[in-house]
């Protein structure tokens, strides 16, 4: 799992560069990535998931780091990149169909999740008893 | 932190070389922003600002929640301030009781509402079996926190700038909202007893810090300890709560715990607060880091 994390930072932190025939590739090799943290995080062992958490922050980090350094580079704010990312305009004919491909397969892949995620579910899942976390014995005498 | 995920399979290529002085491209800023939102549901910022009313709703909600946590907060204590923090609470529900049923959501509302309802004469058992009854109160303010993420993450992040010295420099309702929110986040971190309300306070804690430093997470605390609290023990129980909640939420906390503890110590705002209870409360918090990082 490491190496596949690696891989993904070494991906996300060339991002700025990418070019059209590579987009497919960083956005497939994300969602596999992910879906394998997942996974870990709803059934792995409690090293497991504290593994995942970390692997996906760095991922995370990574990516907000390189949002970051584009968002100066271009002189646009926070608030601006979502516009500024859904306006064709700022792209080439070829670069456009590549993320229009990348927005419509991500698009697919939150939906999924939120099918199988949605708050109701998690409500009926909470509806079934649960070990409690024994937070309180870290608790300082106060 | 959210993580979506889907059935796929795919290969893994080798990136491209670097080019020494590339200059970023509209292409990776926008798959950044396609990645970070659907990977993490991190549109913190939408493009157009969120209506009035919904502005409005989301601070009628926050407040509503943040006065579900300090009845709970006070009933653990045994204080006798609880039905004034009912009225209030009560006060909010009833200025458009449709409406906040719509935003709260009916289980949140209905939780609100029996507890502001009977807080005159409930005590902390009672309340903490509705508030936590099959862990029901954790998650429904977990679950009202997701589905209005955007708009409270947008709320969060046009509150200006803090300077060098932190908090002073937000306006009294920035303040208040940072605050409320903070509260909430601890209430939750340190009541919520399943990984998804965890993983949210996790997020938002991820987002002030990142937002706003953890000098402002700690002064935030400071003003909390002012505004909260009506001694010093309530001060280092707050203290020692946030610290927790930050190792609970971040298994890899300790700088973050480290740098909270130093920012407090350059800035205590200790006003109210005699400074040897303080430096109690930090060192305290210091053996508590230490022991559960085992340094």
């Amino acid at each position: 799992m490491e190496e596949k994390i690696e891989k993904l930072e070494e991906l996300y932190k060339e991002i700025n560069e990418l070019t059209p025939d590579k987009m497919d590739m960083v956005v497939s090799e994300s969602i596999h990535t992910f879906e394998q943290i997942l996974e870990k995080l709803n059934e792995g062992t409690k090293e497991e998931k504290e593994a995942a958490m970390q692997h996906a922050k760095r991922l995370k980090s990574q990516l907000e780091k390189q949002a970051d350094d584009a968002m100066q580079a271009l002189k646009i704010s926070k608030d601006e990149l979502n516009a500024y990312a859904s306006d064709k305009k700022n792209f080439s004919e070829e670069e456009w169909a590549a993320l229009s491909k990348a927005r419509e397969e991500l698009s697919s892949y939150r939906e999924h999740i939120d099918e199988t995620r949605s708050v109701e579910e998690l409500k009926e899942e909470n509806e079934k008893p649960k070990k409690k976390r024994a937070k309180s014995a870290k608790w300082l005498a106060v | 932190m959210t993580i979506h995920s889907v059935q796929t399979s795919y290969k893994v290529e080798v990136a491209a070389e670097k080019t020494a002085d590339s200059t970023p491209s509209s292409l990776g800023a926008a798959t950044s922003s396609y990645l970070l939102d659907a990977i993490f549901g991190t549109d913190a910022t939408p493009s157009t600002a969120p209506s009035k009313d919904d502005i409005q709703n989301t601070e009628d909600a926050v407040d509503v929640i943040n006065l579900l946590c300090e009845i709970l907060e006070l009933a653990k204590e045994g204080s006798g301030d609880i039905p004034d923090l009912g009225n209030r609470l009560l006060a909010i529900l009833r200025k458009d009781p449709a409406k906040m049923q719509e935003v709260l959501g009916n289980g949140l509302y209905n939780l609100a509402a029996h507890i502001a309802k009977d807080a005159g004469h409930l005590n902390y058992q009672d309340i903490l079996n509705r508030f936590n009854a099959k862990n029901a109160g954790p998650n429904l303010i977990a679950g009202y926190l997701d589905s209005n993420k955007t708009t409270i993450n947008y709320l969060l992040s046009h509150m200006g700038g803090p300077g060098s010295s932190g908090l002073p420099d937000f306006d009294a309702a920035s303040q208040k909202f940072l605050g409320d929110m903070t509260m909430i986040l601890l209430t939750l971190s340190t009541t919520a007893t399943d990984s998804f309300s965890s993983s949210i306070a996790d997020e938002f804690f991820g987002f002030m810090n990142a937002s706003f430093g953890g000098d402002v997470l700690a002064n935030l605390l400071m003003m909390n300890a002012k505004e909260h609290t009506r001694n010093a023990a309530d001060a280092k129980s707050l203290y020692n709560r946030l610290v927790l909640s930050l190792q609970i939420a971040e298994p890899n906390a300790p700088a973050i715990v480290k740098d909270l503890i130093s920012d407090v110590e350059k800035h205590p705002y200790q006003d109210n607060i005699d400074p040897a209870d303080i430096a109690y409360a930090l060192e305290q918090a210091r053996k508590a880091a230490n022991n559960f990082f085992g340094e």
